[in-house]
């Protein structure tokens, strides 16, 4: 019998470490769900800072808004 | 708090992490102990603030550009309370307090509610009471108690002291409920004024909160409990009657007794006089718990304070537990020098129940050598048990009285023992005759004075001889 660890290794990948021995219990494919949960939130955190950094510039005073932009490396 | 519910509190703040329902994740609850979904928890918050961290230090950055109006109105219009929660970490701790100071205390609800106070512990402390007082009224009118009860830890006790102010007994209950540290949830309930203990207990009745009472008065010391106990049984007896309900239908009565146990003596006749102790079915799981949880000191000195007939029925329920249970209480009342309420308790058991369990009682302290604990009990027990007390040491090997009568010269227990003997026969009085004679003639001699300040003189068989000869 083989077991089967993808869901395993995408969460070891999306926490960017070993996945703790703590969720040894959980079955393969709820390590899967959590690494795909992870991995959207994780996209989403990007949406939203993007979008914020956006929506920020409207604002910023126009005098303000090139070393703002410079900071957010934007 | 129950293992359950603090990995069900686990599953909701990290579910609010991963943006989804704690629905999806209530299995984790099932499978995983507490500390094991915060492993998991801290590791996600690790790598979500670490996966952005160079875009937020840029953030933080630009923010710093900004005059603190314009950076507060930033904060509210274009980047909302996700984000804003997001950066809280990276910003100067100061300015983020000042940034707060101008947000409207709906908004900082909202980013206290993606906010890890973990990480941003002393922006949280520098909060101004008045501020924490009005984003707790919004957190309360959103219910969001795991929120509030995570701040709790992190609060200045000016703070704390702000936001109890303004939280309702309701919202206060279910939040102390998921606070970790029980020395907080101590000093809350111990500072609290006696109307808002009293209000929490009414709250509980509201809502049917009995299982957050429960894992509250758990986490209590010693004092605060035997405040809150006493407070409940001066409340609405409804109060107690609905608990006991509670833990007769959840089978708690655990988590009751050491409330039971914690409530003043001139109080626990009150209670006693409660029909609900005196329901066979609710003694029979009262003394079941405390048997299987060791709670004997907690129960003993209300079952004082029972009616007789109800005393014959936690009598009864005695003798139908495990004979090692039975050994554990012996053990228990005399730590807990309540050896009177459990002789009581033997007195009140009827026949053939109390032979069978006194029997039991002798081998097994016989076979234990737990002499120290049965010997203290001889002193106040009815004639009818020294009696059969007497049976079964009649029954001993050699070797058990000799230990026997050690444990009793070094526990200095012979006044109680002297009756026993008094009522064994020649045969088993003469088989004593050996271990008794190795004692010291100092130990004979004082031996010899109880037996005559007992009126037992005569009575003692082959064993007279041996205190007399030695005069």
């Amino acid at each position: 019998m083989t077991t089967t660890t993808a869901g395993r290794d995408a969460l070891a990948t999306e926490l960017e470490g070993p996945v703790p021995e703590a969720l040894d219990p959980l079955a393969d494919e709820r390590l899967a769900e959590l690494a795909d949960l992870l991995a959207a939130a994780k996209a989403r955190q990007a949406e939203d800072l993007a979008a914020g950094a956006e929506e920020a510039l409207r604002f910023v005073p126009r005098l303000l808004r090139g070393p703002f932009r410079r900071a957010l490396g934007a | 708090m129950s293992t359950t519910l603090r990995a069900r509190a686990e599953v909701v703040r990290l579910a609010r992490l991963l943006g989804t329902e704690p629905a999806e994740l209530d299995h984790l609850a099932d499978a995983l102990p507490p500390e094991a979904i915060r492993e998991l928890r801290d590791r996600c918050v690790e790598v979500l603030f670490d996966a952005g961290s160079e875009r937020l230090r840029g953030a933080a950055s630009a923010a710093a550009l900004l005059p603190t109006p314009v950076a507060a109105s930033l904060a509210q219009k274009a980047m909302g309370p996700v984000l804003c929660a997001l950066l809280a970490g990276s910003v100067d701790r100061r300015r983020t307090v000042d940034i707060a100071d101008r947000l409207p205390p709906a908004f900082l609800a909202e980013v206290a509610i993606h906010l890890d106070p973990r990480r941003v512990p002393d922006v949280v402390a520098a909060m101004a009471p008045a501020r924490v007082a009005a984003v707790t009224e919004e957190l309360t009118a959103r219910s969001e108690h795991v929120t509030m009860a995570q701040f709790v830890d992190h609060l200045t006790p000016e703070a704390l002291d702000a936001a109890l102010a303004v939280v309702d007994d309701d919202a206060l209950l279910r939040t102390a409920f998921l606070v970790d540290d029980p020395a907080r949830i101590d000093r809350i309930v111990t500072e609290l004024p006696d109307e808002r203990v009293v209000g929490l207990l009414a709250a509980a009745r509201t809502s049917a909160l009995w299982f957050e009472v429960l894992a509250v008065i758990d986490e209590l010391g010693p004092r605060a409990k035997g405040r809150l106990a006493d407070l409940a049984v001066d409340a609405d007896r409804q109060v107690i009657e609905e608990l006991a309900a509670y833990a007769q239908a959840e089978g708690l009565w655990a988590s009751v007794l050491p409330l039971v146990g914690s409530i003043s003596p001139d109080r626990r006749g009150r209670v006693a006089k409660l029909p609900t102790f005196h329901k066979a079915a609710v003694i029979d799981a009262i003394v079941l718990a405390a048997a299987e949880s060791d709670r004997w000191a907690d129960l003993l000195p209300l079952v004082a304070e029972l009616p007789a007939k109800a005393q014959r029925r936690v009598a009864a329920s005695v003798a139908r537990l495990d004979a090692d249970l039975v050994q554990d209480a012996v053990a228990a009342a005399t730590r807990a020098g309540l050896i009177d309420d459990l002789a009581l308790v033997l007195g009140a058991m009827e026949e053939p129940d109390h032979d069978e369990v006194v029997g039991a009682a002798v081998r097994r302290t016989a076979r234990d050598r737990t002499w120290a604990d049965l010997l203290p009990l001889l002193a106040v027990l009815p004639p009818r048990t020294r009696r059969r007390v007497a049976e079964q040491a009649a029954a001993l090997t050699d070797g058990d009285l000799v230990a026997l009568v050690r444990s009793v010269d070094a526990a200095g227990l012979w006044e109680p023992w002297l009756e026993v003997i008094a009522e064994l026969g020649h045969p088993t009085q003469e088989r004593l005759r050996g271990p008794m004679a190795k004692l010291s003639k100092r130990a004979l001699r004082t031996l010899d004075h109880q037996v005559d300040g007992l009126g037992l003189r005569g009575r003692l068989g082959p064993l007279h001889d041996l205190l007399d000869g030695d005069r």
